[in-house]
């Protein structure tokens, strides 16, 4: 946006069509000669060729532009850019995700569970407001895909990356939580939060989640668990990413929902069970709701003055136009 | 005061415009003789000489005042004072196969990741990030207060973690300022290992860039002036095309040149002290207020004036003088 520092003077642009109209089209302006043919001795004079008239046109224009850029010029125009300060700290979150085989299951459609939930997740970040978000996954492993921060383009571009069985098959839940808390551990937020998603039962890990909720409720993590899918038999259909084997056909789907709502309980935080890409939505949107809080803020407004590079073009434009006119064009005034 | 000293040069225009006025004189009368007449030749002399000299003198002073105008004198101005409240340090390690050259030991490479793991220790409660630089640059950790996901690659840093050759100085550089967020008063520190060597990319602007930003730049020349050979996965010495042993040297020419503006040091890694010095560069970045004094620049006067030559430059031609042009 650019702003005026002495927008008063912008009136002055009103002397330019008068200016225009007096240099160029009124009748009785001087720098012009009248003379009488009779008592020319040389050749009569023949219409002006097209392209020095244009070119004399152009470099009119020039000039009256050099001049309009000079009176902007001196009203002080600058750019302005506002950049909101955060004076207080986010809520740290971290989502730990499941990327084992089953969360392939078709009953979240049209994707699977796993979409689904990389989709909810994406909404939910893009909705936040300076909290630092991290991602961790889990299969028969787990990892850290984004250590908290607030970087969204990188967690956002790293989320989109995440494949089924990357982590080979099985559920490392208690693995996932413990390494959230681990690289929660530095964290200076006065909350922080792990928001856990799952379609199934620990089976893998050294960890028990039971233990991982221990741990996370003595760092003063909150865990909210969402567990995803229907129970029953649902159609499943995934890509190895070692083989790239597509794999088809019915599991008995079902997730532990008594170690959920445990795990949520020693942290104080609560379980939800999502049975559609709609149910999921709406909880993540109530953990958005639930885990905010107040920030102080301030707007900088920086400004980045443009009125020497004005100053400099409107001045080389009207030296252009005096030049063309002098040298080239022998114009006598 | 003047701020822009470099518009004096537009001064320069004065002799030439002064030619061109001259020549129009001379020109001008001898072509206003043929097309006036003799018969008042005596009277459009007169208009054209008051005429030309005022058009003339204007246009002097048009120029001269609007070179002034781009001077930017400035006086007066505001005082403000920002303080921080914390420091964002960007770890930008240059992987190309150079760096693992050991005339420093264990090699170059190592020396820094040791330093970095160095100065995670020392610095608790900062955010990190890390990005590393080949043929181009790329954020493997974002700013972080995690530090220990930092700590956790730095083991795995190697020349063949990208396929990219070359070792792009720009790229990397570019990658570590886009790597700060916004919307926070931290201070921006980017420390950054390299050797130098057979480094691409244009980093002329850089220095301007970044003090605009307000980053400040730890330049570690990692390395020494009198080289090492380098060794293929093999473990046979490199050989370039002439048959020669090639020979990896720190260009501490280029790194020095670097650190010419007051935001961005260099320092060598092989220096005892080094860890020291730079904390204390950092810690001195930390806690050092952002004093900036925003002088009023007087650019106006010389423009209005500017502007006021010009226009009576116009008005000189366009009212006919003593009903003749």
């Amino acid at each position: 946006m650019i702003t005026f520092d002495f927008p008063g003077m912008l009136l002055f642009i009103a002397i330019l069509p008068p200016l225009i109209f007096l240099r160029h089209f009124w009748k009785n302006r001087g720098g012009r000669l009248s003379f009488s043919f009779t008592i020319w001795q040389k050749e009569v004079f023949k219409p002006g060729i097209y392209l020095s008239n244009l070119i004399l046109f152009l470099s009119s224009f020039l000039f009256w532009i050099g001049f309009l850029l000079l009176l902007i010029a001196n009203a002080g125009p600058s750019l302005v850019s506002r950049e909101r300060i955060y004076l207080t700290r986010g809520i740290d979150i971290i989502f730990v995700l499941d990327e084992s085989p089953s969360m392939a299951g078709k009953d979240f459609l049209p994707d699977n569970r796993f979409e689904s939930a990389k989709d909810v997740i994406k909404t939910f970040v893009k909705g936040r407001d300076h909290d630092p978000v991290g991602l961790v996954s889990f299969g028969k492993n787990a990892v850290l895909r984004v250590p908290p921060g607030l970087d969204y383009e990188y967690f956002l571009e790293h989320l989109e990356g995440l494949q089924l069985m990357d982590l080979g098959n099985g559920t490392a839940m208690g693995m996932g939580i413990a390494v959230a808390c681990l690289h929660l551990d530095k964290s200076t937020a006065k909350e922080k939060v792990i928001i856990l998603l799952t379609d199934g039962d620990n089976n893998a890990g050294e960890i028990l989640p039971e233990s991982a909720a221990n741990i996370a409720a003595a760092m003063g993590i909150k865990i909210y668990s969402v567990g995803i899918g229907s129970s029953g038999e649902v159609p499943l259909e995934f890509t190895d990413p070692e083989t790239g084997k597509i794999y088809r056909g019915m599991f008995e789907s079902g997730y532990n929902e008594e170690i959920l709502k445990e795990i949520s309980e020693i942290t104080r935080g609560e379980f939800f069970q999502a049975l559609s890409p709609g149910a999921l939505n709406t909880i993540m949107s109530s953990i958005d709701s639930l885990e905010r809080i107040e920030k102080r803020t301030r707007l900088d407004i920086n400004t980045t003055s443009i009125h020497r590079e004005l100053i400099l073009i409107g001045f080389i434009l009207i030296l252009v136009d005096f030049f063309l006119k002098k040298w080239i064009f022998r114009e006598v005034l | 005061m003047v701020s822009r000293p470099d518009a004096f040069l537009l001064f320069f225009i004065l002799p030439p415009l002064f030619f061109v006025l001259f020549k129009r004189y001379k020109r001008g009368k001898r072509d206003l003789s043929a097309i006036g007449g003799k018969w008042r030749s005596g009277l459009l002399m007169d208009v054209f000489l008051i005429k030309w000299f005022f058009s003339s003198l204007l246009i002097i002073l048009f120029v001269i005042f609007s070179i002034l105008a781009l001077a930017e004198f400035t006086g007066g101005g505001k005082t403000t004072v920002e303080s921080s409240s914390g420091v964002d340090l960007v770890f930008t390690v240059d992987i190309s196969g150079s760096m693992l050259g050991t005339d420093v030991y264990p090699s170059r490479l190592k020396r820094s990741t040791d330093l970095i793991s160095a100065f995670i220790e020392n610095l608790p409660g900062e955010r990190f990030s890390l990005v590393v630089f080949k043929g181009s640059g790329i954020k493997i950790i974002p700013i972080t207060e995690d530090s220990s996901s930092v700590n956790t690659v730095l083991p795995y840093l190697n020349p063949d973690i990208f396929s990219s050759e070359g070792s792009n100085l720009e790229s990397g550089i570019r990658t570590a300022i886009n790597s700060f967020t916004s919307g926070e008063e931290r201070k921006k520190i980017i420390l950054l290992f390299t050797d130098g060597e057979s480094f691409s990319g244009n980093t002329s602007l850089l220095s301007k860039e970044v003090k605009l930003k307000e980053i400040t730049i730890l330049i570690f020349g990692t390395g020494t002036d009198q080289g090492t050979e380098l060794y293929s996965l093999s473990g046979e010495p490199l050989i370039d095309d002439k048959g020669n042993i090639v020979i990896s040297r720190q260009n501490t020419a280029l790194l020095q040149e670097l650190a010419v503006s007051e935001n961005i040091f260099y320092l060598n890694i092989s220096d005892s002290s080094v860890l020291n010095n730079s904390i204390d560069i950092i810690n001195k970045q930390a806690g050092a207020a952002v004093i900036s004094n925003n002088k009023e620049s007087r650019y106006q006067i010389f423009l209005s004036a500017a502007i006021l030559f010009i226009f009576l430059y116009i008005s000189v031609r366009i009212f006919p003088w003593k009903n003749t042009f």
